[in-house]
């Protein structure tokens, strides 16, 4: 078949189409998202205790806006990846990797030069697997709405797209987790919480570039 | 000609595609496959894989309309749907090779000497594939007959046989990889 061909033959199946906007697309996984982490925070049985009392000190206010934020800068990174005009701008991309950066500093200052300030080191549960269970609950419906949202799109940056919206899922398990579980900074957080949370980013950096071809 | 003026013309189509006319749609196709063409053309060797990626260029666009926002220039995106289905093209062909297969130039290689008149130059070649040929299954002889023999396009052979374009491709590819391991064991 030519070219002429076969742009006769589309041509004479087009119907009218309406596009989808980069707007709404943010306001539907923004929604799901929210949905999805206020029903947990609720079957969890509600914030932590110490919550007001911890969001007085710098560090952890800080690294739950920076989580929040991370959220916010990957769930709109992999949502642009979608659109091929706007997955060429650098901007989202440099955004991210200032949150992600910011995002890690805060937690390893918090970590190693001020453990007191994420938390008593005594009275509270050791973060363990079920740390893990609690962070993946949070992340599978936000992970799930976007790998199927978005590849009904047009990704142009399969890789790039895996990797972000994994990283928004688990970013969201990773504030829901912070927000629900009162324990203190330790290694059992950075193995429970944030190592999963860049493995698995890592694995949607791998998949992405098998699901979201088309 | 210049962006500007490319720009000036395609936006009004994309419009006037987007609100379902489809005699804008058809033009706006051609104009794009006359753009794609000189894109591909500059950036890929094999002139006879041209058609295909502008075909392929050409589906692209038609499956992310909706991606579109007519408000915005429509080059950046056609740039970057263009870019992508070239790349990905560049990728399936090279992963090809890669897995030291029977590359499908090599194979279309030895299936145009076929089809020439020069087959006579080497009957023991041309037999032996030949009984090769007629070893595959019935599916794969099918693909490389329309192929090889009819010299059909992948997406002519998809129209003729009633198969996807994927699964031409992998046909072919299998059948390649069968008559390599026959051929070689002779």
């Amino acid at each position: 078949m030519n070219t002429q061909t076969l742009a006769a033959q589309l041509a004479s199946r087009h119907q009218p189409v309406k596009p989808i906007s980069f707007g709404r697309i943010c306001l539907e996984w923004a929604s799901v998202t929210a949905i999805s982490f206020a029903a947990l925070v609720f079957y969890y049985g509600g914030f932590r205790a110490d919550l007001s009392a911890r969001l007085l000190e710098p560090f952890f206010t800080a690294e739950i806006a920076l989580n929040f934020l991370l959220v916010v800068v990957a769930g709109l990174s992999a949502t642009a990846c979608a659109y091929p005009d706007r997955a060429r701008t650098r901007m989202h991309q440099i955004l991210l990797w200032i949150v992600f950066t910011g995002y890690s500093a805060i937690f390893l200052m918090a970590a190693f030069h001020r453990p007191d300030l994420a938390g008593p080191a005594s009275g509270h549960e050791p973060h363990g697997l079920e740390c893990l269970q609690c962070l993946l609950a949070f992340a599978i419906i936000p992970a799930c709405w976007m790998s199927w949202r978005l590849r009904q799109l047009a990704c142009v940056k399969p890789m790039q797209m895996g990797f972000t919206a994994i990283l928004m899922a688990m970013a969201t398990g990773g504030l829901g987790v912070r927000l629900l579980e009162s324990g203190h900074l330790q290694d059992g957080l950075m193995l429970t919480h944030y190592l999963p949370i860049l493995l698995l980013s890592g694995a949607g950096l791998l998949l992405g570039g098998k699901f979201f071809r088309w | 000609m210049k962006n500007d003026t490319r720009e000036a013309l395609l936006r009004p189509l994309f419009a006037q595609a987007l609100s379902g006319d489809k005699r804008a749609y058809e033009k706006l196709l051609n104009e794009i496959a006359g753009f794609a063409r000189n894109y591909v053309r500059r950036r890929l060797a094999s002139p006879t894989d041209h058609d295909d990626v502008v075909q392929e260029i050409l589906l692209s666009v038609h499956k992310a309309l909706h991606t579109y926002d007519p408000a915005r220039p429509c080059l950046p995106w056609l740039a970057a749907i263009m870019h992508y289905r070239l790349s990905d093209w560049l990728r399936k062909h090279y992963s090809i090779r890669a897995v030291r297969t029977l590359s499908a130039d090599h194979a279309g290689d030895v299936f145009d000497q076929i089809a020439s008149d020069e087959v006579t130059a080497d009957p023991f070649a041309y037999e032996s594939l030949e009984k090769a040929v007629e070893t595959l299954p019935r599916g794969q002889q099918a693909v490389i007959q329309a192929m090889y023999r009819e010299e059909l396009t992948v997406r002519e052979t998809s129209e003729k046989l009633g198969m996807s374009i994927s699964a031409v491709k992998v046909t072919a590819h299998r059948a390649y990889r069968k008559l390599r391991m026959r051929l070689e064991g002779e």
